[in-house]
């Protein structure tokens, strides 16, 4: 299988790099083709794209009847508050500050254990004898992120982050409602990435910016079309020579579709969300775990800094989840079996082979 | 095989006699053959049939095995189909075959043609000691570009630093906005490129290309001007005929789709003289297929009076240090 010689690749960047970047700073990991990665805060999308590379613009394309991208944002700002990032955080809300409040807080490692553990349980009492197709990735998950907590934590939805996080002076909030047009921000967002210019050989910190519904009809620059594309084209421009990732949501409904296609050709990374609705009783028969889902997340581009090769995934649908209502789970989608009602027992506890929590042992 | 799906189907009632033809041909010998469309030489209104049997997955012509292992002998002398459907394999009587030509590249969000620049970028500077490429950058900045082709085995620091390769770096380029006269920005971009051809050795200016990255990009630093962006391509596609230079130039075609008058892209198309268009495969993403290209070189030669056109059509498989060129269906497994 092709996959297999490229996660023995990734893994043996990683080892090479360990010296280096565990003295530098724990929260970043090395990539392929000199990149560096931050995490987005969601473990599984990490699994996936193995983060998101400093220097990138990573988009987010909402769906108009659901805020499943806040769910990303939260996620991702929360991250990097709890590294002791700057953070940029620019909305079209009246008081962008209060939105912090809502950010969740890493859960705590013991919960973490336990889930683990059911994981584990849940697989061999599934399907004991699948077990050996589990145990390569496990090692690869080992080796790739050994101080894996480090890197990336497990953001409990319902607690919210504690003040000490982003009472200091490293966050940074902007409204744009009421701004006649972007030159005020990107006067920040220049401002801000200044800090982070590349051009020293070691990083000594990782800002992100946050720019949610950047494209929303309340703002009063929505009809000026040229206007956002070249804000967003500057801003890519800056965050290329820097040491930091853009994260910007828009909502490709309400834009014209030849600005929204200039819109995803910009970004490096290119993320959708999708509701699900509530009562489909045809999907519902289709896909296991169907009542636990909460919408689904597209991957359609990953980013290719300084490589021409495009990033094939497995899969690139998957399934939003909130396991125990707290933590946010990606699940590749699993078919059904042929009985449907039945399936849904086994999928709570996880199927899935790409992105399940792997077991804590250490072969 | 797709042969005798599209011999059953429904859809290949109502054509002509042509594709009856066809349809026998390809019952006939459709194990021995492999579907290609290289080495043909089309009239425009050929065009219609191609289009027809492309969507029906059949090829226009046959090759026996025998020109297939030929084939096989070019791809391992370092040349490629796309070098084929370019025109570069011919470099007897010019050492670089794109000069006075002008490449225009088409891709989708969800397959890049930047690969398809990295391949000519590296055969321009190749191609011959003296020959120099002027880059116009709006997507990448100078470092992605050099570990690319690095990779690829073409050192871009070198060249660059003996004057053969410029590198103009516009990432940030932002022109006026509306008040004062807004094409300003763009001509002073055709100036900087005037001195640097100015600037070039003697030596250096046969064979001169100019690659822009990406156009759609080009629109948005002009504030969605497009007709300052069409003066400004039009001024470059002098240069190919003024002094022989070779155009290359990137666009992304789904973003015209629905415009009701694309009046910059189809122009563009229609001043180009190879169009090269990178599309995902119909059946989705996969692993060892990564898309489709179809080259369209409009030969300069007129046969008849009537400017003929060439069409190539093949899959690719991109790597870190090359890219596979393979007819559809031919993958070789390594």
């Amino acid at each position: 299988m092709a996959s297999a010689p490229k996660t023995r690749l990734s893994s043996s960047f990683s080892r090479t790099s360990s010296s280096s970047s565990s003295s530098l700073n724990p929260h970043l990991k090395l990539g392929p083709n000199a990149t560096t990665f931050i995490s987005s805060g969601i473990p599984d999308l990490d699994k996936i794209l193995g983060g998101f590379p400093l220097g990138s613009l990573v988009m987010i394309m909402e769906d108009a009847e659901a805020p499943h991208h806040m769910l990303l944002l939260r996620n991702f700002m929360s991250q990097g508050l709890v590294h002791r990032q700057p953070l940029l955080y620019a909305s079209p809300s009246k008081d962008p500050k209060g939105f912090l409040g809502t950010l969740p807080s890493p859960g705590s490692s013991k919960e973490d254990k336990s889930r683990k553990i059911s994981h584990e349980e849940g697989d061999l009492r599934i399907a004991w004898q699948y077990k050996k197709y589990f145990g390569e990735p496990q090692l690869n998950n080992n080796t790739n992120n050994g101080g894996q907590h480090d890197y990336c934590n497990d953001f409990d939805l319902r607690k919210p982050l504690e003040r000490q996080f982003f009472s200091g002076m490293n966050v940074d909030c902007v409204s744009i409602l009421d701004s006649p047009n972007l030159d005020a921000l990107q006067d920040r967002c220049a401002r801000f990435l200044s800090q982070f210019s590349r051009n020293e050989v070691s990083i000594s910190s990782v800002g992100r910016i946050a720019i949610q519904s950047f494209c929303s009809p309340q703002c009063k620059y929505s009809n000026m079309e040229w206007h956002m594309l070249s804000f967003l084209r500057s801003l890519k421009g800056m965050a290329r020579s820097s040491n930091a990732v853009v994260v910007v949501t828009f909502s490709p409904s309400l834009l014209p579709p030849s600005c929204s296609k200039r819109l995803q050709h910009m970004a490096d990374t290119l993320l959708s969300v999708r509701a699900i609705p509530d009562e489909d009783k045809e999907l519902a028969k289709l896909l296991t775990g169907y009542k636990d889902m909460v919408g689904l997340l597209n991957v359609h581009k990953v980013a290719r800094l300084n490589t021409q090769v495009p990033v094939i995934l497995d899969a690139t649908t998957f399934s939003i989840k909130l396991h125990k209502r707290r933590f946010l789970v990606l699940e590749c989608l699993n078919q059904a079996p042929v009985d449907g009602s039945s399936g849904s027992s086994y999928g709570t506890s996880g199927g899935c082979s790409g992105s399940t929590k792997t077991g804590t042992l250490d072969f | 095989m797709a042969c005798h799906s599209g011999c059953e189907g429904p859809v290949l009632h109502p054509a002509g006699s042509n594709l009856n033809w066809l349809k026998l041909m390809t019952m006939a010998t459709s194990n021995e053959v492999i579907p290609d469309f290289s080495d043909l030489v089309l009239l425009p209104e050929d065009l219609e049939l191609t289009k027809q049997m492309n969507e029906l997955g059949l090829p226009l012509s046959f090759h026996t095995t025998k020109e297939r292992n030929q084939k096989r002998k070019m791809v391992l002398t370092d040349l490629n189909l796309l070098d084929e459907a370019l025109g570069l394999h011919n470099q007897k009587d010019k050492p670089w075959p794109l000069c006075g030509r002008f490449v225009l590249v088409e891709d989708c969000v969800d397959t890049s043609g930047a690969f398809v620049l990295h391949h000519i970028l590296k055969r321009s500077l190749t191609s011959h000691p003296s020959s120099s490429l002027i880059f116009l950058a709006l997507s990448h900045p100078f470092s992605h570009y050099d570990r690319i082709l690095r990779k690829l085995g073409c050192n871009l620091a070198a060249p660059r630093d003996n004057g053969r390769f410029s590198f103009i770096d516009m990432l940030m380029l932002q022109c006026p906005d509306e008040g004062k006269p807004n094409h300003a920005g763009l001509a002073a971009i055709f100036e900087k490129i005037e001195r640097v051809i100015s600037t070039l050795h003697p030596d250096n200016k046969k064979f001169v290309t100019v690659m822009i990255d990406d156009i759609s990009l080009l629109e948005v630093a002009a504030n969605g001007s497009s007709n300052d962006v069409l003066d400004f391509l039009h001024y470059c596609h002098t240069l190919t005929s003024e002094y022989g230079f070779a155009f290359v130039a990137l666009d992304h075609k789904d973003i015209y789709l629905n415009e009701e008058r694309p009046a910059l892209i189809l122009e563009v198309k229609f001043l180009a003289d190879i169009l090269v268009n990178a599309e995902p495969l119909a059946t989705g993403l996969a692993k060892d297929v990564h898309g489709q290209l179809m080259v369209l070189n409009k030969d300069t030669q007129h046969q008849h009076g009537i400017s003929s056109i060439k069409i190539h059509n093949f899959h690719f498989k991109i790597k870190e240090n090359s890219v596979e060129y393979f007819f559809p269906g031919t993958i070789t497994m390594s």
